[in-house]
């Protein structure tokens, strides 16, 4: 049996292994959401899909430590530096101390501002993303369907990934991999006989790209608090391959686009990324702003929080596990839930907290929320 | 020459030939409330594997036959959404992608072939759904449902040796990537702005930059007066490397350049010249205006970037050679 993939990228902070099977990520509560519906009585979500953490924070952590390195060893080797020295190397000092990067925001600061830090985050995620494709694609007796399932800042970093993966000419590099070896000579002769099978492999199938969208598409991609419009890379969301397929679209890299939203989620707000009409019309795009509150209104950001919704999981369901088709009495749970969580049942008080933490001023996100205005400030200024 | 369309193809023909579509239990799609199994046998895949063999021949007419004796008793509109589909992707007039059995993310949802495609045909998963209340019709998009199902898995064999090259290549760049940002010239935060801004390429595939700008670059070392009449006392210092030059070899292992140095020594005047980097190690000379305290004149500096010391070893080659060893087995070559 082929279980179909979910490669889920996380949002901001200090991650580490087991990150996934926490209570604020989007995973626990799709499989405890699943459980609500009578296909999957006696069934786990888990005999149909298999969920792939996408680890990226290692590479800033890696940074930072790099920087937190570089200062202390000079500092260690120069006991007395000039005053202008000592501000800039003290800073880096503190780079890789513990939350130091989620109270400052520094992760989206090194991926929106560094290139070449980016890319290597980008390329953190690929490895992960192709090893897992090429590993799976053929080896059950049905093709797996592919998913992506981004939150937050992870959105950025599958859009970029996503963008590159489709478009560079991967398998062209090999031929320019240093051979300078010592056994340099005896591997250069291995490489030509490489590449001219390579060639020829390549020649039957015209593709420098086996991940290029005429061959290759995920199936959906599911952006929660998607914040494409203000962090990405080396293309635009919306010019971008990352969209949904259309007729007589080709280039498309999904099947289906999910863009979800909360009208209160202050991330969502900064984030601002727009859902071309196009895409809507076309009906593979689906655009949804969520107006509900569960629990604390502080964990309006989590991706938990978005998934509890109904109209997002069945939806998830629906792409994630091929057998299931959600019933009539399946879809009407999404005006109950709408009915019980509105905000419109919040009282006063509620709603008042509600207004200040989607204004960016208060609460855990206020800190992250200024330091996102300022880059969209910084971006408004671009000629 | 055999075209990777062509890959295809033969697969599907094969896997119509050889599973005769095989109806064992499985947890695939479900059309007209019939489950999809998978072929009963997967010797195609086999088959489609060796067919790298470029002087391969392909019988479309055999394939187009084959379709056509299956499709005979399908209603007309299925028969020439299966056909057409067929033509089509042959002819590189429909992408590989359109070949898999779709969902629509709108509520209450719905299953399709060929989606996106002038040839889409509906598969509804509830066998009272309206186009599968006929049997004959519910029959026919059955058997055009494992078609598509057989067409994605001779596709997805097709390309899965080159994913295993593309995610080998990834996996490569991230080594090269990590050489020149944590193992090469160490770059503090504002170089490696400035590197990314006008040295890195928008293809991540080319690889990282082979220059790098030095820029306001903090080092240790230690300066010595060598003019005749100087103190010959050392003094270690902070040296500031205003602006310079990098170049890596191809591996990113190794690296040398020039810089614009100044130093900053506790016992003498600041110094201003020029210093050379190979490696870890940096030699310059620096002029000191330091009449009055004995160190006036051209000095010695040496330094290095201690961060060095602490890094990996650096890979070898022998990692990737078995890469390619590897690779050329898997092409039976």
């Amino acid at each position: 049996m082929a279980k179909n993939i979910v490669f889920v990228f996380h949002g901001i902070g200090q991650y580490q292994d087991g990150w996934m099977d926490l209570e604020s990520c989007a995973v626990p509560i799709l499989k405890a959401a699943a459980k609500d519906y009578p296909f999957f009585a006696g069934k786990s979500l888990d005999t149909f899909t298999e969920f792939v953490p996408i680890l990226y924070d290692d590479v800033f952590e890696r940074i930072l430590k790099h920087w937190q390195d570089l200062a202390k060893g000079l500092k260690g080797a120069v006991p007395v530096l000039p005053a202008f020295a000592e501000e800039v190397i003290g800073l880096m000092e503190q780079a890789g101390e513990d939350k130091w990067s989620l109270k400052t925001g520094a992760d989206v600061a090194l991926y929106w501002g560094f290139k070449l830090f980016q890319q290597r985050v980008v390329l953190r995620v690929l490895a992960q993303i192709t090893a897992k494709i090429a590993s799976t694609i053929t080896a059950a007796d049905q093709t797996p369907h592919y998913h992506i399932l981004a939150h937050s800042m992870g959105t950025a970093v599958a859009h970029d990934a996503l963008h590159h993966l489709g478009t560079e000419a991967w398998l062209t590099a090999i031929q320019n991999a240093p051979l300078d070896d010592e056994d340099g000579e005896a591997a250069g002769k291995d490489r030509a006989a490489y590449l001219t099978s390579h060639a020829r492999l390549r020649e039957a199938t015209h593709r420098h790209n086996p991940f290029s969208p005429e061959v290759f598409a995920f199936q959906s991609v599911t952006m929660l608090s998607n914040v494409t419009g203000l962090i990405h890379g080396a293309e635009s969301p919306y010019h971008s391959i990352v969209r949904p397929g259309t007729p007589g679209d080709s280039g498309a890299f999904t099947n289906v686009y999910l863009n979800v939203n909360h009208a209160f989620d202050p991330i969502s707000i900064v984030g601002k990324f727009r859902m071309p009409a196009g895409w809507v019309m076309g009906g593979n795009g689906i655009d949804i702003s969520l107006k509900h509150v569960i629990d604390k209104i502080e964990h309006i950001h989590d991706a938990a929080h978005y998934v509890r919704h109904p109209d997002v999981h069945l939806r998830l369901l629906a792409q994630y596990v091929d057998q299931y088709v959600p019933s009539d009495d399946d879809v009407k749970k999404v005006a109950n839930f709408d009915a019980k969580f509105s905000i419109d049942k919040l009282d006063q008080r509620a709603t008042q907290a509600l207004a200040a933490l989607a204004s960016g001023d208060t609460g855990p996100l206020a800190q992250l929320v200024t330091r996102l205005r300022g880059l969209t400030g910084l971006l408004e200024e671009r000629p | 020459m055999m075209s990777y369309r062509s890959f295809v193809l033969v697969g599907l023909m094969l896997g119509m030939g050889i599973a005769n579509l095989a109806r064992a239990q499985s947890d695939a799609a479900i059309v007209c409330g019939k489950t999809l199994s998978a072929p009963g046998t997967l010797s195609w895949l086999s088959y489609l594997q060796r067919a790298a063999d470029p002087t391969q021949q392909v019988d479309h007419d055999a394939l187009a036959a084959m379709v056509h004796a299956r499709s005979i008793s399908w209603p007309t509109e299925i028969r020439h959404s299966v056909a057409g589909a067929l033509q089509d992707f042959k002819s590189g007039d429909m992408p590989a992608t359109a070949l898999r059995i779709t969902k629509t993310a709108s509520l209450p949802v719905r299953q399709m072939g060929f989606q996106n495609t002038a040839y889409v045909i509906e598969l509804p998963p509830d066998a009272t759904a309206r186009p599968c209340a006929n049997a004959a019709e519910a029959a026919a998009r059955i058997d055009a449902a494992y078609v598509i199902v057989l067409m994605e898995r001779a596709q997805a064999a097709a390309i899965q040796h080159r994913m295993k090259l593309a995610a080998d290549e990834i996996g490569e760049l991230e080594q090269q990537y990590d050489r020149y940002l944590f193992e090469g010239f160490p770059m503090f935060p504002w170089e490696a702005w400035l590197n990314g801004k006008f040295l890195a390429s928008n293809r991540i595939a080319r690889g990282p930059p082979r220059n790098s700008i030095v820029f306001l670059h903090p080092a240790a070392g230690v300066v010595g007066s060598v003019e005749s009449g100087t103190q010959s006392d050392v003094d270690g210092t902070l040296g500031v490397e205003a602006l310079g030059w990098i170049r890596y070899d191809d591996s990113h292992r190794n690296w040398y350049g020039v810089s614009l140095l100044a130093t900053f020594p506790t016992d003498r005047e600041p110094g201003y010249g020029v210093a050379f980097n190979y490696n870890i190690y940096k030699v310059g000379a620096t002029w000191h205006d330091d009449k009055g305290m004995g160190h006036d004149g051209w000095a010695l500096y040496l330094g290095m970037d201690f961060l060095q010391f602490v890094n990996e070893k650096y890979r070898t080659y022998d990692a990737y050679r078995e890469k390619v060893t590897k690779g050329l087995s898997e092409l039976g070559q």
